[in-house]
C-alpha cells in the first residue's frame, strides 16, 4: 500500500527519477531524493528492525540520523543509518537486527530470553559459569546483531586530510550559516559542516522560505567558505583540534578532516525528545520532527489516523502538516494543560490504540508526540562546559566557553529566524575577529610567517537569545522506553538506582543507557530525569553524564585513512631485491635476512670473504673543540686520548646504569671524529647527544651531523677481505703494520672519493667496513662483487652475522640485555671507568659494581651439543626461574649449539650446570662458559 | 593533539615532539646517593602547573621548556632550553 | 674502473599529475653550516644565483648548490634526498600528509620548516617558480622512496 502523498511545496525527491531497490530480498520502487527509510515508508513498511535485547519491533522514531531503529545492512556496509542514507538505484538492503524475523511476535522473543534482561544483565548473567561463556557469546551474537561484515570487501584507501580553518561551524541551520556568512565577510577562512545532505536546519522542512534561499546564496556567493554537507563534526580535542568526518566524499566512503580551528562555533541546534510512556516504542509512535520530515521533504504520509500529543509548537506544526496533507486527525491533546496526557500505547507489530489520560481509548496508527528539546552540547563539553539545566525551558543550556569556542543559535536559546539569524550573524562576526587575534598571534611567533596585519577589534556585541519558556516533559505515568538503541526502560535505571547504583555515571554504565550507537542524543535527558525521580534530586543537581568523542560514529577505514608507516632502505636495497634477498624488516629498515642459506653465508665469510649490507648503522659526523669531552661524558670508557687514525669501542649507559646503545667511533682528525651506534639505536643516539649539549654543555664547541643515511656501509669480512679490498684502493696501505686492527682511513676506495674505512670486527674476521657516500653505495657493492669473482665473495644477511656474532660471543643491545641491564651485569666492566670524574650512569655503576649484578651475561652451552633452545627459553632451578637464554644458534662453524644468557650471580661461574627449561616442558643441561667467545677466543682471526 | 607553539618554529601538532617529562636538574658527580637517587626516580607528578621538557624532534630540533597545566593542557610558556628553567 | 654514478634513492625523476608535477631533486649539492653566510633569518630562505640557503634550527643552515665559502661545511648531498612539489595542485597534495598551516600567510613564499611530511621529518622550503606553488622537500636518503611512493598513491587518488 503507497503512503506517498501527492506533490508537496518543498519535497526533495524527483518524481521522474524512479529507483528500484531490494529490501529483505524483494523489489521495492523509491524515488531519487529518497532516503531508504522514506522510501520503505513511503512503500508501506512500518517495522525496520527488532529492539535490542526484546527484539520488539521498531519502526521510524526521527527519520534521521540519530534514529535508533533504522539500523539497517546495505550489501557488505553494515550498520547504514536508514533514515539518513540518500536511495541508490539496486540497493540491496536487509534488515540487520531481525532475528527471530521481522514479523514473528515480539512475545515469544521476550517470553524466551526475558528473565536474562535486567539490568546489568551484562554482569550479571552471562558471567558464570566460566565454561558456558563461548555459548552465551554466540547466542547473544545471534541475539543483538550488529549487522555483518564481508571479509572479502576490496580494500578501499580513504583520505585524510589537514585543515586549518579560521572559524569551523558545526551546523548549517540558520544561525550557523549566518555565523559562516559573517565570519567569511569578516575575512576569516571558514569550514561550515553540516549533517544532513544540504543546509537548512529546521528551515528546510518548514513551509518555503525566503530566508532559507537568501542564506544559501550567501553561503554559495563566498569563496572563503568551504561547506562539507553529509559530514559532521565528531570531536573537540584540546587547543581546537577537531575532527570532522566528511561522508560520501567518494562513494559512501567516509573521510577524516583533521582540523585545527581557530575559533569553533557550535550550532548544533536542538534535538526532539522522544516521551517516556508504556509503548512509546511502537511502530507508528514519532517525534513531530520526523513527521514534519516525512510529509514535506518526501510527501510520505506517516498514518492514516492520527493523535498529536503537543507541548510545542513543533508539534502544532506536525498537526497542521498532517492536516494539510489530508491525513486524519483523531484527537490532539495538547500537553501543555497538566491534564491532558498520554498514559499508554497499545498495539502487537505496530500502534492501534492510544490511551490518554482522561481515560479515553483513541484508535490510531500514528501517535506523534512534541514534549521538548534536547540540547547536543557535546562538544562544548569536550571543550569543557559543564552546560546548566534551566527548568523554566525544560533543557540544559551552554555555560561557561573556553575563548575559542562559541554557541549560536538553536543551542542557545528560541526566536523566530531572523532572530536566530542574529545571533548567528553576531557570533560568526565575533568568531572571526577571535580567530584573527589567534591567527595574529601565531604569526608574530612564527619566524617564517608574514607580518600580520595591525590593529585589533572591539567585542563585537551578540544579542540575547533567550530560551522560550517549556513545559517540563520527560515521564509518563507508566513504564516506557528511555533508551531504544539499548532496550532500556525507566523502570530499569529505578531499579538500578535502588541497587546502589546512584550515581548517574554509574547507573548509566550498570543499564547501558545511552551508551548505544545513539550515545544519548534522544535519551539522556530522560535518563537523568528518571535518575532525579529515583534518588530524590533534581534534574539541575544532577546535571548531564559526560560526553565524550565521537559525537557521531566513524568507521574504522576512516580513521585508519591512507596512512602507511614509512619505511627505511639502504641504496642497496633494489639489489637485494633483485638478487633473492629474505626481507625483514628490523626497526624501519627493510633488510636482507639471507640470500637463501644463512649457514653456507657463514661458511664462506669464514673461509673466504663475505660482503654485508651494513648501511643501517647509526653514524654521527662530530666536529669541534670539545668533541672528546663529549665522548668522555657520554661513553663509560676512556676517549681523551684516541690518536687520529684510531677506533675505539664504546659502551653507553643511561643515568640509571642500564646499558644504553654500542658502537666504534673513529678519530678522523684533530678536531673531527666519526661515531656509529647501533641501527636501532641511531635516533636515540642523536637525540641523546643533542640532549646533553643543549641543557648542559651549552659552551662547549661541537658540531653535530647524523649522516646514517649519506653513508652505505658495506661490512667486507673473512680472511680474504684484505686481498679483495686491496684490488679497489689505491691510497689506502691495507698492510697489517699500516693499516693495524682498529684503525680507520679516508680514502679513495673503487675510485670514490671521500670514503672512510674502518678496520673492525663484529663477525669476528679480518674485516673492513667501508663507508661510501650512499650515492655511489650499489657501484661500491657491485665493485666489491666483480673484483672478488675470483676470491668466492658472496653476500651475507643479517642472519648469518647473528651468528657470527653469537660465536664471537658479542651482545646485542636490546637482545641480549634488557631495560634493567646495566653495565658491568652486561660483562662490560673493562669499559667503565669510574675514576673518569663524570660520565652519564657513573653513580649507578658504582653502586652496581660495589653490590655485584645480581644477574650477569654468560655465555653458555647446552651439554647435547645440537639441541638449541629457543630465545627467552628458562633458566631454571627447582621451580625458580634463575635465568634465561637471550640469544641461540647453531653454529655451523663449530656444528654445535651456542648460547648467551642471563643468569643470576651465583650462577655466573664458569663452569656451573645450569637448567634450561625448554617451551615443550623438556629441561636440558648446559655449561656457563669462561668466556663469552665460543670461538677464536684470543681474537687471532680478526687481528691477522 | 595538543599545539604547542615552539619559539623557533611556531604552532605545531604535539606529535612532532617528544615527551621528556619533568624538568630535572642534573646533580653534580659528587651528589649525595640520596640526591641522585631522587633525581633519577622521584617525580612530584603534579596536578596542575608543571615545567616540563619536550624535544621538537621533528621540528628545529631544540629542547624547550614548557609550562603546562596537567590537568587542562594549558600552556602557558614555551622556551627554549638552553635559557634554562626556573 | 667505471666512474661512479651517482644512484638517487627516488625511483622517478618526473611524476606529472596534471595539476602537480613531482621531480627529484636529489643530485643538488647540499651542505650544512654555522654561520650566517648567506644572511638567513631562522625560518626563512633565500635565492643566491645558483644556491638556495635556509634556516629550519637556530644557528644551522642547509645551503643548496655550489659548496659554501668559510666556516665549518659538511657535506650533506648524500644524507638527504630532495624533491619539488610544483603546480596549483601541490598545497592540496601536500596537504593530505602534512599538518603544516601552508597559508600564504604562515608559509609565504621563501618560508622555511622542517615538519613531518607523510611521517617523515622534512624540512621544507616554499621556493616558488615563475609565480607557481613549489614546495622544496628534503628527508633523510632511506625515507625517500616511501614518502615519493606514498606522495604518488595520493597524487594519483585525488
Ligand atoms: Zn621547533
Amino acid at each position: 500500500m503507497s503512503a506517498r502523498l501527492p506533490p508537496q511545496p518543498v519535497e526533495v525527491i524527483d518524481r521522474a527519477q524512479p529507483l528500484d531497490f531490494l529490501w529483505n530480498g524483494r523489489w521495492y520502487s523509491g524515488l531519487a531524493g529518497d532516503t531508504i527509510a522514506s522510501a520503505l515508508a513511503a512503500a508501506g513498511v512500518r517495522v525496520f528492525s527488532r529492539s535490542f535485547k526484546y527484539h520488539r519491533p521498531r519502526g521510524i522514531l526521527t527519520a534521521g540520523f540519530h534514529d535508533p531503529n533504522l539500523f539497517v545492512q546495505v550489501a557488505d556496509e553494515p550498520n547504514v543509518r536508514a533514515g539518513h542514507r540518500l536511495l541508490t538505484p539496486g540497493a540491496d538492503v536487509a534488515p540487520q537486527n531481525a532475528w527471530p524475523s521481522l514479523r514473528v511476535d515480539a512475545r515469544s522473543a521476550n517470553q524466551l530470553f526475558g528473565r536474562f534482561l535486567s539490568p546489568g544483565f551484562y554482569y550479571k548473567t552471562f558471567m558464570r559459569p566460566r565454561a558456558l561463556r563461548p555459548l552465551y557469546q554466540q547466542t547473544l551474537r545471534r541475539f543483538s546483531s550488529g549487522g555483518s561484515i564481508d571479509p572479502h570487501t576490496p580494500t578501499v584507501h580513504r583520505e585524510k586530510r589537514f585543515a586549518h580553518p579560521d572559524v569551523l561551524v558545526a551546523g548549517g541551520g540558520p544561525a550557523g550559516m549566518a555565523a559562516a556568512i559573517t565570519a567569511a565577510r569578516a575575512g576569516a577562512k571558514v569550514m561550515l559542516v553540516e549533517e544532513e545532505h544540504g543546509l537548512g536546519g529546521h528551515l528546510v522542512y518548514g513551509p518555503g522560505s525566503s530566508a532559507l534561499d537568501e542564506l544559501r546564496e550567501n553561503v554559495d556567493a563566498e569563496p572563503g567558505i568551504e561547506v562539507l554537507t553529509n559530514s559532521v563534526v565528531t570531536g573537540r580535542y584540546d587547543h581546537n583540534w577537531v575532527a570532522v568526518v566528511q561522508r560520501g566524499a567518494t562513494h559512501h566512503e567516509e573521510s577524516l578532516v583533521k582540523a585545527r580551528a581557530k575559533t569553533l562555533v557550535v550550532a548544533a541546534g536542538t534535538i526532539e525528545r522522544p516521551y517516556v510512556f508504556e509503548g512509546n516504542d511502537l511502530p507508528g509512535v514519532m517525534l513531530s520532527t520526523a513527521v514534519r520530515r516525512l510529509i514535506n521533504l518526501w510527501a510520505v504520509a506517516p498514518g492514516t489516523r492520527a493523535v498529536v500529543a503537543t507541548a510545542n509548537e513543533s508539534g502544532d506544526a506536525a498537526a497542521a502538516d498532517l492536516a494539510r496533507a489530508g491525513i486524519e486527525i483523531a484527537e490532539v491533546v495538547d500537553m501543555r494543560r497538566a491534564d491532558r496526557g498520554v498514559v499508554r500505547a497499545r498495539g502487537r507489530a505496530g500502534l492501534q490504540a492510544v490511551e490518554l489520560s482522561d481515560g479515553r481509548t483513541i484508535n490510531a496508527d500514528l501517535l506523534v508526540t512534541a514534549v521538548g528539546w534536547t540540547t547536543p552540547t557535546s562538544l562544548l563539553n569536550m571543550a569543557g562546559d559543564r552546560p546548566v539545566y534551566e527548568p523554566r525551558a525544560a533543557r540544559f543550556l551552554p555555560a561557561a566557553l573556553p575563548d575559542d569556542v562559541m554557541a549560536a543559535g538553536g543551542i542557545v536559546g528560541d526566536g523566530t529566524v531572523e532572530e536566530l539569524v542574529a545571533h548567528g550573524a553576531a557570533i560568526g562576526i565575533e568568531a572571526a575577529h577571535r580567530a584573527r587575534g589567534r591567527k595574529s598571534d601565531w604569526q608574530r611567533s612564527t619566524p617564517r610567517a608574514v607580518e600580520p596585519e595591525p590593529g585589533g577589534f572591539a567585542p563585537e556585541p551578540v544579542p540575547h537569545l533567550p530560551p522560550a519558556d517549556h513545559v517540563e516533559l520527560f515521564l509518563g505515568p507508566t513504564d516506557g522506553f528511555v533508551d531504544f538503541s539499548e532496550d532500556v526502560r525507566a523502570k530499569d535505571l529505578e531499579s538500578s538506582a535502588a541497587e546502589g547504583y546512584d550515581s548517574i555515571e554509574l547507573n548509566k554504565r550498570y543499564t547501558t543507557a545511552t551508551m548505544g550507537p545513539i550515545q544519548g542524543k534522544l535519551e539522556v535527558v530522560n535518563a537523568v530525569a528518571v535518575h532525579a525521580r529515583a534518588t530524590n534530586q533534581s534534574i539541575a543537581e544532577i546535571g548531564t553524564t559526560t560526553w565524550r568523542p565521537p559525537y557521531a560514529p566513524i568507521t574504522l577505514g576512516a580513521l585508519a585513512g591512507d596512512d602507511e608507516d614509512p619505511v627505511r632502505r639502504s641504496p642497496l636495497s633494489a639489489w637485494h631485491e633483485t638478487h633473492g634477498a629474505s626481507p625483514i624488516v628490523a626497526g624501519q629498515w627493510i633488510r636482507p635476512d639471507h640470500y637463501g642459506d644463512p649457514a653456507a653465508e657463514v661458511r664462506n665469510t669464514r673461509e673466504n670473504v663475505g660482503i654485508i649490507d651494513v648501511s643501517p648503522l647509526g653514524k654521527i659526523d662530530l666536529r669541534g673543540r670539545d668533541v672528546a669531552r663529549l665522548l668522555e661524558f657520554v661513553y663509560t670508557n676512556r676517549w681523551a686520548r684516541l690518536a687520529v687514525g684510531r677506533v675505539r669501542y664504546g659502551l653507553m649507559c643511561a643515568e640509571d646504569g642500564v646499558v644504553l646503545d654500542d658502537g666504534v667511533t673513529a678519530r678522523l682528525g684533530d678536531q673531527h671524529y666519526y661515531m656509529t651506534t647501533t641501527s636501532s639505536g641511531a635516533g636515540r643516539v642523536w637525540n641523546w647527544l643533542d640532549e646533553w649539549l643543549q641543557t648542559r654543555f651549552r659552551s662547549w664547541e661541537v658540531r653535530m651531523t647524523a649522516v646514517t643515511d649519506g653513508y652505505a656501509a658495506i661490512n667486507v669480512a673473512g680472511p680474504k677481505s684484505r686481498e679483495l679490498l686491496g684490488r679497489l684502493v689505491a691510497d689506502i696501505d691495507l698492510e697489517p703494520d699500516q693499516f693495524g686492527y682498529m684503525h680507520a682511513r679516508t680514502g679513495t676506495v673503487a675510485v670514490v672519493e671521500s670514503c672512510i674505512v674502518l678496520r673492525i670486527g663484529f663477525t669476528g674476521e679480518l674485516s673492513f667496513e667501508v663507508h661510501v657516500p650512499a650515492g655511489f653505495g650499489l657501484h661500491m657493492w657491485e665493485a666489491l662483487l666483480e673484483a672478488g669473482s675470483h676470491l668466492g665473495v658472496a653476500p651475507f644477511g643479517l642472519e648469518a652475522q647473528r651468528i657470527m656474532r653469537l660465536e664471537k660471543g658479542h651482545f646485542v643491545v636490546g637482545q641480549d640485555t634488557d631495560g634493567l641491564t646495566r653495565g658491568h651485569a652486561a660483562g662490560m666492566g673493562w669499559a667503565i671507568k669510574q675514576e673518569k670524574a663524570d660520565f652519564v650512569g657513573k653513580p649507578e655503576l658504582a653502586w652496581e659494581a660495589e653490590n655485584g649484578p645480581e644477574r650477569r651475561l654468560v655465555a653458555l652451552q647446552t651439554i647435547d651439543p645440537l639441541l638449541v633452545p629457543p630465545e627467552a627459553s628458562q633458566i631454571v632451578q627447582g621451580d625458580r626461574t634463575r635465568g634465561r637464554i637471550t640469544s641461540s644458534r647453531l653454529s655451523p662453524t663449530l656444528g654445535r649449539s651456542v648460547c648467551l644468557g642471563q643468569v643470576e650471580a651465583e650462577l655466573a661461574i664458569p663452569g656451573t650446570t645450569v637448567t634450561i627449561r625448554l617451551p615443550s616442558g623438556d629441561i636440558a643441561p648446559a655449561e656457563v662458559m669462561e668466556h663469552h667467545a665460543h670461538f677464536d677466543i684470543d681474537g687471532e682471526r680478526l687481528r691477522g | 593533539m595538543l599545539l604547542i607553539v615552539c619559539p623557533h618554529c611556531g604552532p605545531r601538532n604535539s606529535d612532532e615532539f617528544a615527551f621528556g617529562g619533568e624538568a630535572s636538574s642534573r646533580p653534580g658527580a659528587d651528589a649525595s646517593p640520596d640526591t641522585w637517587r631522587s633525581y633519577l626516580y622521584d617525580r612530584a607528578n603534579v596536578a596542575g602547573w608543571q615545567t616540563e621538557q619536550w624535544f621538537h624532534v621533528a621540528g628545529c630540533r631544540r629542547f624547550l621548556n614548557i609550562e603546562r597545566n596537567t590537568i587542562t593542557n594549558e600552556i602557558r610558556r614555551v622556551r627554549d632550553a638552553s635559557e634554562g628553567h626556573d | 674502473m667505471a666512474e661512479p654514478r651517482f644512484a638517487s634513492p627516488i625511483p622517478a625523476a618526473v611524476e606529472d599529475f596534471g595539476a602537480v608535477q613531482l621531480v627529484d631533486e636529489s643530485t643538488r649539492l647540499k651542505w650544512r653550516i654555522w654561520d650566517n653566510l648567506f644572511a638567513v633569518e631562522l625560518g626563512r630562505a633565500g635565492r643566491f644565483d645558483s644556491s638556495l640557503a635556509f634556516s629550519v634550527s637556530p644557528g644551522e643552515w642547509i645551503v643548496l648548490g655550489d659548496r659554501p665559502d668559510g666556516g665549518e661545511v659538511v657535506d650533506i648531498t648524500h644524507v638527504r634526498a630532495a624533491m619539488r612539489l610544483t603546480g596549483p595542485g601541490a598545497r592540496a597534495l601536500l596537504e593530505r600528509v602534512c599538518a603544516l598551516d601552508l597559508s600564504d600567510a604562515m608559509t609565504p613564499d621563501l618560508a622555511a620548516a622542517r615538519t613531518l611530511v607523510a611521517g617523515v621529518a622534512t624540512e621544507l622550503v616554499r621556493d616558488d617558480v615563475e609565480g607557481e606553488p613549489s614546495y622544496l622537500l628534503l628527508m633523510s636518503r632511506s625515507f625517500a622512496q616511501s614518502v615519493h611512493e606514498r606522495l604518488v598513491a595520493v597524487a594519483q587518488r585525488s
